[in-house]
Order: C-alpha cells, then structure tokens, then sequence
C-alpha cells in the first residue's frame, strides 16, 4: 500500500505544470467559496442576534392565535409565576413580560398610529437591547415610572424632544377608549427602522392601569444563553409551558420573524446556484487532467498489468492520485481562503448599495467575516465530493484496461 | 514435466469483414530449461502465440497450458496471479515504471506477491547484482541507458524464479553490441539459474545464441530446429 | 497574414482529433456562461420585478411633493393642484399622464380593533392606466367619483380590523391645522394586492371627499407621473424639477431607495462573478491546451521543419483557444437562452412567502434579459481566455524543432 501511495504522489510530479494549474483550479474554487460563505454566515448570524437581540428575543411564550391575530383580551394570566418559571431554567439569559396594544400617539403637531408595548423595567434590559441604545434622557428605572420612550424616527415625525408630552388614545381591555398624557423620559436608536419609527413604551404597571387590563400580559420574551441549542432549550421551555397552561404556545424566532427566515433560506438557496456552478466548471479542470493522465500511461498500465497485477491496484492508484491532488488544492485553497477571509475581517466586507439593502436585516453596512468551521468545511466538503465525481469516468476507464489492450498502446 | 504444453490452439480475428487466420491449429511443446526462440516475419502470429503462452489472450480454440495449468479455465485474476508468480515478462521497451527507481521496480513484483519489506529488498539486490547493476540500483529509468533498462527488466522477470520468462524482441532498441550482451546474460541466468526463456525476435544474435529455433509461417510452424551444440 | 487560413483549418482539425477533451472543455465554458447569463437574468428580474411592483403599486415613475413632504407626510404640506401653464409645460416636457393624491397618514378603528394605516385620497379617472387600484377591486365596487363618501380597504385590512363589507370603520387623523379629526366611512370596496402589506396599509377614497374633510379645498398631497419610458425617469425628473423649483421632484428610484441599493448589489456580485466564472474557465482552457501540445511535440517540431515560424505557432495555439471558446460561448448563451424560455413562465417563489412579504418582491419572478450583462459576460470570457492561451502558444513557440521531432520536446 505505501509504495502506491508513494507511486501515486510521484506520479503527479511527473508533470508539474498541469498538476500545479489543476491545483490552482481547485484551490481558486475553495478560496472563492470559503470567502462568499464566511461573509454569508456572519451575515445571518448577525443579522439574526440583531433582530432578535433588538426586541422580539429568541423566544416568546403567547396565548395561542394571539400572533396571527393580536387581540387584547387574548392575555396570560398568572404571567408573573410564568416568567419566574422560566427564568430559572438554566439556558435562559432573560425573561421579561409585555403587554401589547395599538393607538395613536399625538404630539402638539402631529398624530401617528403606533404599536404601546407595556415593560419590566427591571427585566426588559435582559431580553432587548433597546433600554441601551437610549441616545436622550433614560429608560425607565422601576415599574411605578410615569412616562413614555420612544424610537427617534417616531420622534423626529411628531417633532417632539425630550420632556415634551405625548397624549395616547386607544380602545381599552374593555372595548371603551382611554387616554392618557405621557412625558417622553428616553428616545432609543436600535438601528431598526421599523422598530424606531412603529413603537412606543411604557412601564407595565402603567400599561395595566391605562388599558384597564387584569394584571396579566400578552407575551413571556425570553432570550438564551446559546442559540446553536434552540431546539433543546425550546423543548425545556415547552415543558414549563404546557404545565403550566394548555393554552399557551412557545413561538421560536423564526415563527416570530418570518420575512427574516426566510430570506436567509432565500440568499442561501441562490448562493448555492453559483457554488455549484463554480465547483462544476474545476470538476471539468480535473476530469481533463485525469483522463489525459490515464490515457496517456495505456502502455505503462498494460506492462504493470502483464507482470501480474490486478487492474484493482491500478484504479486504486488513480483514485489516491487524485486524491492527493485535490487534497493539495484543498489545502492551499483553505490558506487562500483564510487569508482573504481574515483581511476583510480586519477591514470589513461591503459593496455598494449594500448599507442600504443590509438595514433591511438590521445589520450596519459593512460584515466583518470569520474564519469558522461551518464556513470553510461545507465548501471544502462539496470539493471533495466534486472531484471525485470528475475522477469516476478515468477510473472507469483503468478498471476496463486489460493488460493487452494497454501493451498495444489502447487499441484492440 | 514441460513448462509450456499447446495443443491444436487457433486464433481467428473476425471484424465481420475478413476472417484472419493468426494462428492455425499450432501445437507445441517447451519443456523446462529450454531456451528458445520463435522467428517469423510480421504477421506470422509469434506476438500472438507469445500472448497466448503469456496469459495475456485467449485462443479461439483449442488449449493452452503452463506447467499444468490449462489457461483456458482460469479467469482473469487467475491468469493474473499466474503472471505474477509463474511468468516472466521482458518487453521491447517502457518495461520500467518511470516513477520507481531501479530497485524499487524489481521490488514491485514481490510487493503484489507479499514478501516482507526485508525478504523484497534482500532478493532485489541479489537479483540486480546478478545482472551487473550494483550500485546503480537508486537510479530511475530515466537515468538508465537503454541496456541499462533491459537488464533491469530481465531482474525483474526473474526475481521471483518463474517456471518461464517471456521475452518480446527485448534487444529491438539496442545496438549490437549492447544487444549481444543482454542475451549473454539472459544465457548465463539460463544456466545458472535453470530458468526456461522464450524469445520473439528479429535478432540474428538472438537466433544465434538460442538453443532451438522455431519458424512460424502464416499461423503455422514452418520449421522446429534444436540446434546441436 | 496569408497563412491564417491554413492554420484555421490546422486549429479546427486539431481541437476534433482528441474529442473528449475538447467536448469536456467546450462542457466547462458552457457550463460557466449559461450560469452567468443565467443568474444575470434572474437577479435583474427580481429588481425589476420589485422595482415594477413599487411603480405599479402607488409609486409612478415620478412623484412631485411639497418640499419636507417626504420627511413629514402631514396635510400641512401640502401644495396647490397645477394651473394649466405649469400643465402643459409638464406635458411637452413628456408626462404622459399625471395623477394627483391626498396621502397621509392615519388610524383606522373597526369596533374591534384599530390599525395603523395611509389614506391615498384619489380621482378613479387619474389613477386608471396609473396605479394598480383601478383594477384591484374584487368585492364591492372601487370609487367612481371623486366626490364618493365610501371608502375601498384591502382584503387583509378586513381581517386585521375583524369587519367587512358594508360596515364602517372610524378614521383618525390630522387635518390642514394639525387638528384631529375623525369621521365614519362605510366600506364600499374591497381590492386585493400581491403584497399584504398593500392591502394592509392603504385605505382609497374620493379625492374631493378627502380634501373637503381635511380643510384642504384644493390643494394636494402629492402628484404622480406617468412617462414614456420608465428608463428615464431620473433625467426626466431633473427637467420637472427645472419647471417647477416651488416642488419637490423625484424619480422613483428616490422614492424606493431600497430596491435602487438592492440593484446595485446585484450588479456588484455579477461582475466579481463574471470574474470568478471566467478565471475559473480560463484555468480549464489553459490546461487542457497545455495538454494538447505536449501530445503534438512532434508534430510541431515537423511543422517548425518545414518552415512555419515560431510566432505562426502562437497564432495557431491562440486560433485553438478562440475557436474553442468561441463555440462554447455560444453554446453556453443557447442554454442559457433555453433556460432562460424555461424560467420566462416565472419562477415560483411562494415557497418564500415571507421572505417576499419582507423584502417587497412579487412572488413570481421573472428573468430579465439585460444586453449590457451579456455582452459583458461574452466579452470578457474571450479576452481574458485568449490572452490566458497566450502562455501556452508562447511555450510552444519555444520548441525546439530537433528535440521536438525526437520527442525530447517540453515537459
């Protein structure tokens, strides 16, 4: 076996220059993949604890059909005992009650429909980032806080600034419309338009007071301390969940945020197109200098076969020759890779246009990509898998070889 | 006991145009030790008997066997082992694998046959020594001359004491002088060692130095002459 | 040269002797421009398709807003309907046909539920031909007049707000002063939209209808246009913009920033692809010429005897590679062509539901051809290929005619 092995690799040397452009070839397919598939991951992964990490958290426990169909008597009750539950669980960094609902907010100037989100104060901060990202004046400190945040798209639209008075008028737990007059204590920037520009907040004391609701809430917002485990730890939540009430359901980010799923699956499923694309036109590279490094050895093949091998040990040597080739594209092409993926994880990767289209997933407009497992071996991986696909028909064609067809030099 | 035994074997090539007639009805004994040669103009079927007797085809009719192995009855990883460890082959020219050096090539026979690293490198040696290539043994075809190669081919077909050696015009690329040599060797293996060689040749010295001489003619064997010495 | 003839012939005959490799070389070229051709097309579809949907929804060509509208949508911003000077100026300066709107932002409440919306006030003979609307009606009946008193909601809106046909909702919002207002409106018509979003977010009614409720008289929200050719619609802006400076003028590409960006990202990732896919042929073309002239030594070592000169060689070596990727160029763009009939029915992407809610696209998107891409990708693959075949035929002009008749020749 070692003198194949050994036959195998000096016979890739015998013709330096091809083995070396089809390396190339090889190695150019890895970089390139590796490169587009770093920047692909950070981005979702980014782009995922962004939208989850700004407001609708990993998980949310809601009673069931609230989220298709939003209604305020579709409460939690004994949310508290809920929430403390689940806080306890090991794998949960957070957990904190919302409470929902819809009205219009009015400034001196201007009127804007807006979604009323009721916090805890004292455990918001563990499941959304927005109590950080206050740009003027404070988030709320306790649950007795009388006054209202606000994002500052919504702020710069009802031409108001800190301390001013908001009113808010909208239709209570009970059907009748209640209003009341809010000091703005905080303005918040979480990078979301949407988020900025769509919502207001109030403590949730003041949101039971003000809607005229039991002390209840429309949502558990949890957040985890690992989310490659989601599947595990949601199973652990629904535990909880289900004992605790029948008619609860645990909503994962993904049923939370379609649009944002979905267009992960999206760019995927084109990324792949070009991928293998790419991985098709090297598979072509070696199936050339393959089969030009069989055809090319007929007599050669023929003696050794006459002297008493079998056309087994022949095949074998063509596929470790192979082998070995792609495995050393493979290796300078994860260098390469490697290379170009640390440079543009220093500098940052964008393109033009790209701000702009990236918002739309909460992401700042330049990745900073990273050198990962998951990224550098799915494209190696579907290399491999590729060249050897390219070396079946060569190897085909030394399994027929019977040794006088080869002393002949190929003909029969 | 004979090393090679033919009886009644033809071999017809038909393309569905012409019937070819290589070998007709040809029967022919060698007996251990000999050494001999088949002469004849192209055409005259020796590369196809040399194929027949080397396990390397199969006669349209009729039987082949070595020692007492009827070839007929093998399959092709039985001919193969047969190759492997009864025959010995030298050829015209690319005998070597480029990429192995010169011990390394006669070592690669006792490799298919599973001799330890040990036993393979000892008995290279010997063998390359036998045909005047110590010291040269690290070489690479490529760094070899043409006699060079065919000494190194001819250790190699009988490092392993196959009941036969096959030799298909070995001295073609070789100048008299150098071709002369190789088949003193060849003879002085015969001699010493007891090995039974075959030759298809052009080669007047070849014909000269063998022992029996046969002319094939148009498929058939014209004449069988063992020469008195 | 005069031999150029001779050593066609010789190209063409020496690609065919060795058919496998020059049939898996043509196979990798074809393979890599049917790609990307291929994804060019769907990539330009899907902006367009969204840029479309966008214009044909409520965005026009051009829109024309007070200035600070675009920043503040109040009805305080609003601006005189055109006099009939301004009118015609605008007519020769090739709108084909201008709509005028009331937009602005408001709350509407069932009696169950409230929901954030846009009231688009409109004049049903100025929308027909202009926005989706006028065909979008599946319930009821749309607005005739712009004097009606009903209103026409989307079909998701319905089911947001828990009512239906027939029913009023209540609508709250701010008018001239900055005074809210509300006021009741029977729904009178129901339309459907590719997008929910649509649906969910805009309530029509009769221009004049809205313009009386909000103190407006006669002035407008804004204005939408018409051209002849949406293509262009920036410099046409610009000309507006010149007619009228009292108003903002912008073309859509202004008013949909997203799909503008989205276009140019795509366009970005086509070159550097085009790129890749052509490093990576030339790689192929290259290696399987080195190939091929290593097997013909020999023979040009005969032919450098009889008299042909090095730099013949080149251009014989160059002409393979032309030939070779000239013939797998047009056989990658009559895939891709096919390919490209194959998706003309529209690619279904309702699988991606969502995803096209989140995004804005339609859920079936077509490809669309761009010239300028195809030419690019054409062009480029045959000059960076044949200038790879350079390395090549300058090594095989190298050969050394004696040692190559030996057989003694490179590699």
């Amino acid at each position: 076996m070692i003198v194949t092995l050994s036959m195998a690799w000096r016979n890739l040397w015998r013709h330096p220059r091809r083995t070396a452009l089809t390396a190339a070839a090889i190695a150019l397919a890895v970089m390139v993949l590796t490169f587009f598939f770093s920047v692909q991951v950070k981005s979702y992964d980014m782009a995922i604890n962004a939208s989850t990490g700004i407001f609708h958290g990993h998980f949310q426990i809601q009673r069931e059909g609230y989220l298709d169909d939003p209604e305020m008597r579709k409460i939690i009750p004994s949310v508290n005992q809920l929430r403390n539950e689940l806080k306890k669980l090991p794998q949960i960094l957070g957990a904190s009650v919302r409470a929902m609902g819809f009205g219009l907010v009015s400034s001196a100037d201007r009127s804007y429909g807006a979604q009323i989100v009721g916090v805890e104060p004292e455990f918001e901060g563990s499941v959304s980032n927005i109590p950080g990202v206050v740009i003027a004046g404070s988030y709320f400190s306790s649950n007795e806080d009388v006054g209202i945040v606000l994002g500052e798209v919504l702020a710069r639209n009802l031409r108001v600034k800190l301390g001013d008075e908001l009113t808010l008028m909208a239709q209570g737990y009970d059907g009748g419309s209640v209003a009341l007059a809010l000091p703005i204590l905080g303005i918040f920037q979480s990078g979301s338009a949407d988020i900025d520009r769509g919502l207001v907040q109030i403590p949730l004391g003041l949101f039971q007071e003000f809607f005229g609701m039991p002390e209840a809430g429309h949502a558990v917002v949890l957040r985890v301390l690992d989310r490659s485990k989601l599947e595990e730890v949601g199973a652990a939540i629904n535990k909880i969940v289900e004992s605790n009430n029948r008619q609860l359901v645990t909503l994962d980010w993904m049923k939370l945020m379609p649009g944002l799923n979905e267009s992960i699956e999206l760019d995927m499923s084109a990324g792949w197109f070009f991928y293998i694309a790419l991985v098709g036109i090297v598979s072509f590279t070696i199936l050339n200098t393959f089969l030009m490094a069989v055809l090319e050895r007929t007599k050669e093949f023929g003696i050794i076969l006459a002297v008493g091998a079998r056309s087994g040990l022949l095949t074998r040597l063509v596929l470790i020759e192979g082998f070995f080739l792609t495995i050393l594209g493979l290796i300078f092409g994860a260098l390469l890779g490697a290379l170009v993926v640390g440079y543009f994880g220093e500098i940052g990767f964008t393109a033009p246009g790209a701000e702009e289209v990236l918002k739309k997933w909460n992401l700042p407009g330049r990745i900073y990509p990273e050198v990962s497992v998951a990224s550098f071996s799915s494209p190696m991986i579907t290399v491999l898998i590729a060249s050897f696909i390219a070396l079946a028909y060569p190897a085909y064609r030394v399994l027929k070889l019977d040794a006088l067809t080869g002393l002949r030099g190929g003909q029969r | 006991m004979s090393a090679v035994l033919i009886k009644d074997a033809s071999k017809i090539y038909d393309d569905g145009e012409r019937k070819i007639i290589a070998l007709d009805r040809v029967n022919l004994e060698i007996k251990e030790g000999e050494f001999t040669c088949l002469v004849g103009p192209s055409g005259s079927g020796k590369s196809t008997l040399l194929n027949l007797i080397g396990g390397l085809d199969k006669p349209s009719s009729g039987e082949v066997s070595i020692g007492e192995k009827n070839l007929s009855v093998l399959n092709s990883d039985q001919l193969a082992e047969l190759r492997l460890h009864d025959i010995g082959f030298v050829f015209q020219a690319y005998n070597l694998i480029p990429v192995l050096s010169a011990r390394e090539n006669v070592e690669f026979v006792m490799h298919l046959q599973g001799l330890s690293a040990e036993e393979r490198r000892q008995k290279a040696m010997d063998v390359l020594a036998k045909v005047g290539l110590a010291g040269l043994e690290d070489r690479r075809p490529g760094q070899l001359s043409g006699g060079q190669q065919q000494r190194v081919a001819v250790a190699r077909a009988i490092v392993s004491r196959p009941k036969l050696v096959l030799a298909d015009e070995p001295t073609a690329n070789l100048d008299s002088k150098t071709a002369r040599n190789l088949v003193l060797l060849m003879e002085e293996l015969h001699h010493k060692e007891g090995i039974t060689f075959l030759f298809s040749t052009h080669d007047p010295v070849v014909v000269e130095l063998a022992d029996r001489v046969i002319k094939l003619h148009d498929g058939k064997i014209a004449e069988d002459e063992i020469k008195i010495k | 040269m005069k031999s150029i003839g001779v050593l066609l012939v010789l190209a063409v005959r020496s690609l065919s002797r060795n058919k496998i490799r020059t049939l898996i070389t043509l196979a990798a070229i074809s393979l890599g421009v049917m790609s990307a051709v291929l994804l060019s097309a769907f990539a330009k579809g899907l902006s367009y398709g969204m840029a479309e949907n966008a214009i044909k929804t409520l965005t026009g060509h051009i829109q024309i807003h007070a200035h600070g509208y675009l920043d503040d949508p109040s009805a305080e911003l609003s601006f005189s309907e055109l006099n009939q000077k301004d009118l015609s100026a605008l007519k020769s300066g090739g709108v084909e046909k201008i709509a005028f709107r009331i937009r602005i932002p408001a709350v509407a409440t069932s009696e169950r539920e409230s929901a954030g919306v846009t009231i688009v006030g409109i004049d049903p003979q100025q929308e027909s031909g202009m926005s989706f609307i006028s065909d979008a009606v599946r319930q009821g009946e749309m607005i005739r007049n712009p004097a009606e008193p009903g209103v026409v909601v989307g079909k998701d809106l319905l089911r947001v707000l828990k009512t239906e046909i027939g029913r009023r909702i209540v609508i709250i919002t701010q008018d001239a002063t900055n005074k809210i207002v509300d006021r009741g409106f029977r729904i009178v018509g129901v339309f459907e939209s590719e997008l929910k979003s649509t649906e969910k977010g805009f309530i029509f009614m009769g221009i004049a209808t809205a313009q009386e409720w909000l103190g407006l008289k006669d002035k407008v929200s804004e204005a939408v246009i018409r051209i002849e050719s949406v293509k262009d619609s920036r410099p046409a802006a610009k000309k507006l913009g010149e007619i009228l400076p009292q108003l903002d003028v912008r073309p859509w590409q202004d008013i949909e920033p997203l799909i503008t960006s989205l276009t140019q990202v795509h366009d970005g990732f086509l070159v550097i692809w085009f790129l890749i896919v052509i490093v990576a042929i030339s790689f192929g073309v290259i290696n399987a010429q080195l190939m091929s002239i290593f097997e013909r030594t020999r023979e040009f070592g005969v032919l450098m005897a009889l008299g042909l000169k090095p730099k013949q060689l080149i251009v014989l070596v160059g002409m393979e590679a032309a030939v070779i990727l000239i013939v797998g160029t047009v056989l990658g763009d009559m895939l891709g062509a096919l390919g490209y009939a194959y998706l003309n029915r529209g690619l279904d992407l309702s699988g991606f539901a969502s995803a096209s809610e989140h995004l804005g696209f339609a859920r079936i998107v077509y490809p669309h051809f761009s010239l300028f891409d195809w030419t690019l990708c054409n062009v480029l693959l045959l000059v960076i290929g044949i200038l790879g075949s350079l390395y090549p035929a300058y090594l095989a002009s190298r050969l050394n005619p004696v040692e190559a008749i030996s057989g003694r020749g490179k590699e």
